[in-house]
């Protein structure tokens, strides 16, 4: 199982509300990789996610997760959407949302057992968030919440985590949180693909590059898809790139 | 006849001793349910199911079937047709339930009213008649409940995961499809169950009021469910016991106690309780009132004042200074010597504190934010009451530590000169004066005189009295002041320099 890729997509198409919104994406992602994804608003980078746990079946391609189809391979992979659509009046507390996380490991029916609750706690605690584990939900700022949909992602211990613009909207110590698990998490070999807007970080925070723009732009090392030409046909001309000393900053417009 | 004789003494009936057991299950049965519904925003589905039942019943009697299997085809079939009309047009949620269900229950009355039988009778089965109970309905009830008890129980972590995110129930694999038709399934149960004891009408009363009360009261669901059926069963049951001595309809008045509990969560839940944020902001009010009652006796002086004179200034009534003159004295906040009421050192700590945060605000409102020395006053009013004394050093830090307010007011722990102020209207013809400092609390007053150029460190002279007023030298300009302004004016002799000399009789803060 070591050597069988984390990710690998065939020629996926998949529509979304009609509209094909990634096309013949192909690509193979090694295990124990931190891999930004990278691209527009529009690019599909939410579809390519979601195609990827399952959520979106694909016009055709295939998808397969650690060498196996995606729906035996659910408790392999964890995701965490943009913003979760959930009800923040909802009578549950930040712990209890991280213990959701423990659903594939618990199985039908059963409880929880002290074990996931265990696991539950530390996976608060990873993000920073176990002194508000009984705050409700909706009482926890955009950061936090983000942190603990996080924590609900770590608790799945999967081998694969998805995190859909997981910066947006959240505070600084949110973000410090967040790249810290991503280095954390490659040492414990896992692998992680973000999709991420914030190019400023892009080069140093990952070992890949997946620059899409409803197909594949590139993927590989930074230093080599890093590249004015690449980034400029990934955002279709509309990015403003600044060379500072060694640098490169980009700016989008 | 007491308590134990007025609960035990109706259960001499049988028909009583039924009615009771049904109001036990069904009160648990819809309260379980009712959160579910709650959260997953079902409550008019609830709605919807009861009524389609009742072609069900009608349809069930003339097939010569149980009533309960006629029942839950129609509700099913009902939520299903739903779906279908969400899913197939451009029909929306709630439209759909209202198109479907009506429909449904148009049909039932029609074959209803068809069938004319005692048998079928539809104001019980609109309106429940629990006291009507057999024993096979108590059996089917209490099978159904087991049904859903144990579902829920069983399914108790999947309905949850699913009901608060459904996008990561399905990223995990569960079978959020099944899950719906459970539910559904599982609330088509219930509602045909609650015919006999609440009816269809007020099935829904008993599928939501319980759930709603329970959230009110508590942020986890699983204490949420014991809430609820808690609230479930003593609806049902005072509600029994109230129709038995009351001689009511029985449905109606278990929903009508529900609907008590939830006026009792709503005003007093320890959450949102409307009356607790009712007097939390008494409290608060309060606080200022007695902030202020501080900050008007210290600027009024420290040889004491008579509380009537301080309570005028506050704005309050002789008896509710009275009330709050005992209260600052127990705090030792106040002295009172029977004439008089004086700071004690804490009390003065207090108002000394005040008043430096209301004119740093002051400053900082002028200088920073750019509002009119005639706005401030009212502003600094509230921010002082909400200013830590931290708040007041970084404000303090911030404006480079000033010495005073923008009407020349002092900011401790700077303090009034030795030499007095003299108001502006008592200043003779010929005298040459520098205005120090000008009374804040009425902003046409401030405005006035900033049109005509009068503010602290402007040097006047005096040139006329008159009965209206004074003409005065402003900056080379005559200037006419009304006696109201020229009131408004201290003034010291031009001499003294900006800040070693004195004021004032300071006569707004």
């Amino acid at each position: 199982m070591r050597d069988v890729p984390a990710i690998r997509v065939e020629n996926l198409t998949v529509s979304y509300r009609g509209k094909p919104a990634i096309r013949n994406v192909s690509v193979v992602v090694g295990q124990g990789l931190r891999v930004g994804l990278i691209g527009p608003n529009g690019a599909g980078k939410s579809t390519l996610l979601r195609a990827l746990v399952g959520l979106l079946v694909p016009d055709t391609g295939r998808v397969e997760l650690f060498g196996r189809p995606v729906r035996e391979a659910r408790k392999l992979v964890a995701y965490v959407p943009q913003r979760s659509e959930v009800d923040w009046d909802y009578p549950v507390v930040a712990e209890e949302v991280v213990l959701m996380g423990r659903f594939p490991h618990v199985g039908w029916v059963r409880r929880p057992r002290p074990e996931d609750r265990r696991v539950a706690r530390e996976c608060l605690r990873q993000v920073g968030m176990e002194a508000l584990a009984h705050r409700q939900i909706g009482q926890l700022s955009g950061g936090q919440q983000q942190r603990v949909f996080l924590a609900r992602a770590l608790a799945q211990e999967a081998r694969l985590l998805l995190l859909d613009e997981p910066f947006v909207g959240v505070d600084a110590a949110t973000e410090e949180a967040i790249y810290g698990l991503l280095d954390r998490l490659r040492e414990e070999g896992r692998t992680v693909v973000v999709a991420t807007h914030d190019l400023s970080r892009a080069q140093t925070a990952f070992d890949r590059l997946l620059l899409l723009n409803q197909h594949v732009v590139a993927y590989g090392p930074p230093a080599e898809v890093f590249q004015p030409a690449l980034l400029q046909r990934t955002y279709g001309g509309r990015l403003t790139l600044l060379e500072v000393a060694d640098q490169r900053m980009a700016i989008r417009p | 006849m007491s308590l134990w004789e007025l609960v035990v003494e109706p259960l001499q009936y049988t028909f009583m001793q039924r009615a009771l057991t049904a109001a036990l299950l069904v009160g648990s049965i819809c309260a379980v349910l009712s959160c579910f519904l709650l959260v997953k925003r079902w409550a008019l589905l609830g709605d919807a199911i009861s009524h389609a039942v009742l072609p069900g019943v009608a349809l069930a009697y003339l097939l010569g079937l149980p009533f309960f299997v006629g029942a839950v085809t129609t509700g099913i079939l009902t939520a299903l047709g739903i779906s279908a009309v969400e899913r197939h047009t451009r029909i929306k949620e709630d439209s759909a339930m209202g198109i479907v269900f009506t429909g449904a229950f148009a049909l039932g009355f029609v074959l209803v009213s068809r069938i004319r039988s005692k048998a079928v009778d539809l104001f019980h089965i609109l309106f429940g008649n629990v006291l009507g109970v057999s024993d096979s309905d108590l059996v089917l009830t209490a099978v159904t409940g087991a049904v859903v008890l144990g579902a829920v129980l069983l399914l108790y972590k999947e309905l949850v995961l699913w009901t608060f995110d459904p996008v990561a129930a399905a990223a995990m694999g569960l079978p959020t499809g099944v899950l719906h038709y459970t539910l559904m399934f599982l609330l088509s149960l219930t509602i045909v169950a609650s015919l006999q004891t609440v009816g269809i009408v007020l099935v829904v009363a008993m599928l939501i009021t319980p759930g709603g009360v329970a959230f009110l009261l508590t942020d986890r669901m699983s204490r949420m469910l014991g809430l609820a059926v808690a609230v479930g069963v003593v609806s049902t049951v005072t509600g029994l016991y109230l129709s038995y001595y009351l001689n009511v309809a029985s449905g109606a008045t278990m929903v009508l106690v529900a609907s008590l509990l939830f006026c009792a969560a709503v005003l007093l839940g320890p959450r949102e309780g409307l009356v607790w944020e009712w007097m939390r902001r008494r409290r608060l009010a309060e606080e200022r009132v007695a902030e202020d009652f501080l900050k008007q006796a210290y600027v009024l002086g420290p040889e004491g004042w008579a509380p009537e004179r301080v309570a005028e200034r506050v704005g309050l009534s002789a008896r509710r200074a009275w009330q709050l003159l005992r209260r600052l004295q127990k705090a030792g906040l106040v002295r009172w010597d029977g004439s008089r009421v004086s700071l004690s050192e804490a009390g003065r700590a207090r108002a000394v504190e005040l008043v430096r945060s209301h004119r740093l605000w002051e400053r900082y409102l002028v200088e920073q934010a750019g509002l009119s020395w005639a706005e401030v006053h009212a502003e600094a009013e509230r921010l002082e009451h909400l200013s830590p004394t931290e708040l007041a050093a970084r404000l303090d830090e911030a404006l480079g530590h000033p010495r005073r307010d923008p009407h020349g007011s002092p900011i401790p722990p700077e303090v009034a000169g030795a030499v007095p102020s003299v108001r502006l209207l008592d200043r003779a013809p010929g005298e040459r004066v520098e205005v120090r400092e000008v009374e804040d609390e009425d902003p046409e007053v401030l405005r006035a005189l900033e049109a005509r150029g009068v503010r602290p460190g402007v040097r006047l002279e005096v040139l006329e009295r008159a009965p209206g007023g004074l003409r005065v030298r402003c900056d080379g300009e005559e200037v006419w002041l009304d006696a109201h302004l020229a009131a408004a004016v201290y003034t010291q002799a031009e001499a003294g320099s900006r800040d070693d000399d004195g004021m004032s009789e300071l006569q707004g803060v």
